[in-house]
């Protein structure tokens, strides 16, 4: 999908049009941001938009995460051990410590 | 003030033009322009546009003109100092971003190059695995592959380099963007605050601009600020704002100039 964010008052009005006039094409809308459908019918949306705007708009593609086939088995452990942990004031870091989960440097460091 | 014109000369702040028979729109465009040698009067300020020129037709934006009316006395809302402080914070955002097309344009077009010349690689290895036999058509054969496959290793180099600078682009970006979103937080905040400004500057204008129909020759019914008459209100918002440069009058309720001075509280010019 393409996620436009309008960063202008009038930019940010021409996004609200073309979502008005093309709900269509929408998938869903934020304040000042949207997203439309990954057709080219999308596509001219958006880049109308940065054609009219300029660096006031920002696009980028997005897809759904599939986290089976994407984020490796260790990474979804840790997050399923976390929102099951006792102490709910516990920070992940702290969490970690002294645990098999990867730690929050480990994390950052490495590319999805 | 003074008017030389067509052979009528006037001065004083309070004109009388009605025997002239001006059209109402010259004299007033001549009041506008600062440079008409024929009408010499102060320069008309921001209330001017409202209420410089009052005509039984006049179509008048009440609320604004009272704004303009009010900051004509030298009145300023308690949210001026915000105001002058996120307008000074907006003044100080910097977005410059790198401009990021082209950066996208060449990883796209190295990308390419790389697709094209996998193919070619491709296409070149099979040719040597078809001439295995034949010896001098070997030969030849393995050059084109190895060329094919020097040729590629450079192009996948630039295709890296060019996804590198982007990459690095878009980081940039990101900073600009921020400070976009900050700005734009910054004007909605803006925006508010003007609209504050005003209504409190509406309701500090409205008892002295009843007040000031009420002294004026009304129509019968009392104006109404979001119902007119327009005439009468234009007369009101004239005589509650400090005006230097003279209102236009055509078809007036006074008598002469010097009541239409008095009443209006402003150099006045009857067409």
């Amino acid at each position: 999908m393409l996620l436009t964010i309008a960063y202008s008052s009038a930019a940010r009005q021409s996004l609200r049009n073309t979502c008005n006039a093309n709900e269509e094409a929408v998938v869903r809308r934020f304040g000042r941001a949207v997203l439309f459908e990954e057709t080219l019918h999308g596509a001219l949306l958006a880049l109308r938009l940065r054609e009219k705007h300029g660096a006031d708009v920002q696009i980028e593609r997005t897809e759904p995460l599939n986290e089976f086939r994407d984020v490796p088995p260790a990474v979804r452990a840790a997050a399923a051990a976390y929102e099951e942990r006792r102490n709910p004031s516990t920070s992940y870091a702290k969490f970690a410590a002294g645990t098999d989960h990867p730690t929050v440097e480990e994390l950052a460091d490495a590319e999805l | 003030m003074k008017v030389r014109l067509d052979g009528y000369t006037r001065r004083g702040r309070a004109i009388d033009l009605r025997d002239a028979g001006f059209e109402v729109e010259r004299i007033a465009g001549l009041v506008r322009d600062p440079s008409a040698d024929a009408v010499q009067t102060p320069e008309p300020g921001p209330v001017h546009p409202h209420v410089g020129c009052i005509h039984p037709d006049i179509s008048l934006r009440p609320r604004r003109a009272l704004v303009a009316a009010v900051r004509s006395r030298g009145v300023t809302s308690p949210h001026r100092g915000e105001i002058c402080e996120v307008m000074a914070d907006i003044a100080s955002i910097s977005v410059e971003a790198p401009e990021l097309t082209p950066y996208r344009r060449h990883v796209a077009e190295t990308g390419e190059d790389v697709d094209a010349l996998r193919e070619k690689v491709a296409r070149a290895s099979g040719r040597v695995e078809a001439t295995r036999e034949s010896g001098t058509a070997i030969a030849q054969a393995k050059a084109e592959l190895e060329d094919a496959v020097a040729t590629l290793a450079e192009a996948e180099t630039e295709h890296l380099a060019a996804r590198q600078e982007l990459a690095m682009a878009e980081r940039a970006a990101r900073r600009a963007w921020d400070e976009r979103e900050r700005r734009l937080s910054l004007s909605d905040r803006l925006d508010n605050l003007e609209r504050r400004a005003e209504a409190w500057l509406l309701e500090w204008g409205r008892p002295r601009l009843e007040r000031a129909l009420r002294s004026l020759p009304g129509s019968g019914s009392t104006p109404h600020l979001s119902e007119g008459p327009d005439h009468a209100l234009a007369m009101g918002i004239a005589r509650i704002s400090a005006l230097r440069a003279p209102v236009v009058l055509h078809r007036s309720p006074f008598p002469s100039a010097l009541a239409a001075r008095a009443a209006l509280d402003a150099p006045v010019i009857l067409v």
